[in-house]
């Protein structure tokens, strides 16, 4: 019988992200999107780092709200789920990669960070329950997105002044 | 004190319909289901709607038919300024998809295009049923004239050439008797099988339905509101574009990513009902196979 329950934590998680990245585009407020679309207008490559971390803080942002939909599980039910939902996240992240080893103009961050993300779910997984330090790890590799983005978008536009 | 549940940034009352309806105020409501099944707090919108007076709310028609859909509660966001809880709601409908307002709009249109299509269509409805009336008095005037009939006809065998003896009819009906008797058994089993998965197979249509009414959703009405969001913020349209396609892009990864697990679901449940089917058709057929051998 298919675990019904994780599989509709992951359905929801996966659709919360996107109704969230919908919310991002409508409030022309947002700074991650309105803010380098006027500051970086004239500087393409500044842009396309705006961009690209733009959409790898929104795919990280996949783990986080997962678990805080599963927050309310009973502990065996959250690692079940936990492993049901890194198998989808992969498949999402792979969907990434794909694109980016296609398109040769896409910067190289992008696709290291995605590899990045996809190397310690891979080692999640394989850990198999007893997985707490390589939970934190997970965790880590995705919240160090937008800091790795940002410091190269002060280096680049450092440069450009 | 009641319950707040965050609808986007902004904070809901969670009421019952009896305490919400006390309230004489402006402002939003949702009526939703809180989906304790699976998760302890998932709340599943019906309809979101806006109105000058909260107390009028329980006269909505809308909600008799969300709480035959499972609504329990109400949600409610007092807010004065109209335009303002128009403008949420709009973006509210656009991201939750809920279905009793995906259904009126739905309504509305099909309602619009019946109306601006109504000529030609009763023109061609009268041409079909003259064309089908003639088609008919064709078929029955001349009925000896077709020459298929007239060879089915010369194909019956003749009574006394082939007509089998009692015992060959008593044997062959008891055959079919056999055989409607294990078609009627793996039938009986098929629909008693599908009342036990019935939850099931509901949950797999909705994610489904869910989904397809999503994507529709985005590309037909999101996504011209997004471009319109950045035309009004004055983005340049080189920079807007390239950000919308790679909206676009990540939408759709994630929903068909979505489509893929809903559909594994199906799949699993689909082989789970035909592999117990196929087990009782076995048991089935060797059970009678005994029989038959018993009788002999």
């Amino acid at each position: 019988m298919p675990n019904k329950k994780a599989e509709f934590a992951t359905l929801q998680a996966l659709k919360q992200c996107r109704a969230e990245m919908v919310q991002d585009f409508l409030d022309y407020h947002n700074p991650e999107i309105y803010e380098p679309s006027y500051k970086y207008e004239n500087s393409p490559v500044l842009l396309k780092l705006a961009r690209e971390k733009y959409f790898m803080v929104w795919l990280s942002s996949h783990w986080h709200i997962f678990s805080h939909i599963v927050t309310q599980f009973p502990i065996d039910e959250q690692r079940s789920a936990e492993t049901i939902f890194a198998r989808v996240f992969l498949e999402l992240l792979g969907k990434w990669s794909i694109v980016k080893t296609t398109d040769f103009t896409q910067l190289d961050l992008g696709l290291k960070l995605v590899k990045d993300m996809e190397n310690s779910l891979n080692q999640f997984m394989k850990v198999g329950e007893n997985a707490d330090t390589m939970r934190n790890k997970l965790k880590v590799a995705l919240e160090k997105n937008r800091v790795v983005f940002d410091r190269m978008i002060k280096q680049l536009s450092e440069g450009e002044l | 004190m009641a319950t707040i549940y965050k609808w986007g940034k902004h904070p809901f009352e969670v009421l019952t319909m009896n305490d919400a309806r006390q309230i004489i105020k402006a402002g939003i409501f949702i009526f939703a289901r809180d989906d304790d099944r699976f998760i302890s707090v998932r709340w599943t919108p019906y309809f979101i709607g806006e109105t000058n007076n909260l107390q009028s709310i329980s006269r909505n028609l809308s909600w008799d038919k969300a709480q035959k859909m499972g609504a329990t509660h109400v949600h409610i966001l007092t807010i004065d300024n109209e335009s303002e809880r128009k403008t949420i709601i709009k973006d509210f409908i656009k991201i939750y998809n809920p279905v009793i307002n995906f259904e009126s709009e739905n309504q509305a249109k099909q309602l619009f295009e019946k109306l601006t299509q109504a000529q030609p269509l009763v023109i061609n409805q009268s041409e079909q049923s003259i064309q089908s009336e003639t088609k008919e008095e064709t078929m029955s005037d001349y009925p000896d004239t077709n020459a298929t009939s007239r060879r089915q006809y010369d194909a019956i065998p003749k009574e006394e050439e082939t007509m089998p003896n009692d015992t060959e009819i008593t044997g062959q009906l008891s055959e079919t008797k056999a055989k409607l008797e294990l078609l009627y058994r793996y039938e009986q089993h098929y629909l008693e099988l599908i009342k036990e998965y019935k939850e099931e197979i509901k949950f797999a249509n909705s994610l489904q339905e869910d989904l397809r009414r999503e994507r529709s959703q985005f590309f037909t009405q999101t996504l011209k509101e997004v471009i319109q969001t950045m035309q009004t913020a004055d983005v340049d349209k080189t920079v807007s574009a390239q950000w919308i396609q790679e909206l676009v892009a990540s939408y759709t990864k994630s929903i068909d990513l979505s489509g893929d697990l809903a559909k594994t679901h199906v799949i699993e449940i689909l082989s789970l009902l035909t592999s117990d089917t196929k087990r009782e058709a076995a048991e089935a057929q060797l059970d009678s196979i005994s029989k038959k051998t018993d009788a002999k």
